[in-house]
């Protein structure tokens, strides 16, 4: 488990099943995944079988300090030879109390990417509307490396959809910035053995 | 069977396989993607299927039957309506290579109803990056250090072409 101060990451599991189902239900939220919220039960497990068994993806539970699963942030299409993988993270519990969750889960998956993972690159898409996330991984200092024109379809018309990039030594650049700083401070990282 | 004006793409079989590996040597390419870590002959002849068995993948001859290379189509998304184009050619005249990629692409628009193609080409294929600009291909933008050889990290360009942008005959 990997632990956070106000969240902490867990690996995905079977029993994650409800969860997993009622979020992707949820049509407003499976806009920004380009998804279509009608899945059965079923669809959903085969799929949770299938990523849990994939050398090429990590994907983690986030979950409160009193152990409510609240999202999913997940590492995909892993290369291990040029070091990369996509980055995704998703907070279904729309709350208010969770505000600011999904970014502490998003800094410690990028932690545990670049200092445990040795990854040299993290990559994520992003369709135009996604604002507040656009803002987010720009703090952490994603750049902007492409932009496709015309990529997803939703709601009667064509979006455009955007790569951000982000290499280790930027990202240990960030660390080193008085908001990384702080970001690590707060988060207290540590992995446990189990 | 796919017919250009002076090549014709199609299906790849078991026969083609030594002629496509005698052409790989020749040309340092990716076809075969483990070749990097030493697969032998026997093992490609046996995961033939795994290399070759999948839709979309064609070999490009000119009319005389000779192979030129490959390209293919792949991660079809039917909502969107887009596809990947990818291309290796082992022979570096310009002029097949236009051909097979505007072929493929009139396939890709006019019958499998595409809206967007796009392909994912590393800087060092040279040849390959001349050849998407000149089909009219966009570049969209530059995947920093993406790939990893020969000792270090190399960027990967974004390509795409939009239906209405596709006029083969100004080509």
């Amino acid at each position: 488990m990997i632990k956070g101060r106000t969240v902490n990451l867990r690996r995905l599991k079977i029993d994650d099943l409800p969860y997993i189902f009622k979020w992707r239900q949820d049509a407003e939220l499976s806009r920004y995944y380009d998804e279509l919220p009608i899945n059965m039960p079923l669809e959903i497990e085969h799929e949770i079988r299938t990523k849990i068994s994939s050398p090429n993806r990590l994907d983690l539970i986030i979950e409160s300090k009193k152990g409510e699963a609240i999202g999913v942030v997940f590492l995909k299409n892993i290369s291990w030879k040029d070091r990369n993988a996509e980055l995704h993270a998703m907070v279904g519990e729309k709350d208010k109390k969770y505000i600011g969750f999904g970014a502490e889960a998003l800094f410690l998956l990028l932690l545990h990417a670049f200092r445990q993972l040795n990854m040299h690159k993290i990559y994520g898409r992003m369709i135009e509307y996604a604002k507040e996330s656009e803002a987010l991984i720009k703090e952490v200092g994603f750049e902007k490396e492409a932009g496709f024109k015309r990529f997803i379809y939703q709601k009667g018309r064509y979006w455009d959809l955007y790569i951000y990039g982000l290499l280790n030594r930027e990202f240990e650049e960030f660390l080193k910035s008085k908001k990384g700083r702080r970001y690590l401070t707060d988060s207290l990282y540590e992995l446990d053995d189990q | 069977m796919l017919r250009g004006k002076s090549v014709t793409l199609r299906r790849i079989e078991k026969v083609d396989l030594w002629q496509l590996w005698q052409l790989h040597e020749e040309r340092e390419l990716t076809l075969f993607k483990e070749l990097k870590q030493l697969i032998s002959w026997d093992e490609l002849n046996q995961d033939f299927m795994k290399y070759f068995g999948w839709k979309g993948h064609f070999l490009v001859e000119d009319k005389g039957g000779k192979a030129l290379g490959v390209c293919s189509y792949k991660d079809i998304n039917w909502k969107n309506r887009s596809c990947e184009l990818a291309v290796q050619f082992y022979k570096t005249e310009q002029m097949p290579a236009i051909d097979s990629i505007l072929t493929l692409l009139e396939f890709l628009f006019k019958e499998l109803n595409m809206s967007r193609v796009y392909s994912f080409v590393p800087v060092f294929f040279s040849f390959e990056n001349q050849a998407f600009k000149k089909t009219g291909f966009i570049k969209e933008g530059n995947l920093r250090e993406a790939v990893f050889l020969e000792g270090k990290y190399h960027d990967i360009l974004a390509y795409a072409l939009l239906r209405e942008d596709f006029s083969p005959e100004e080509q």
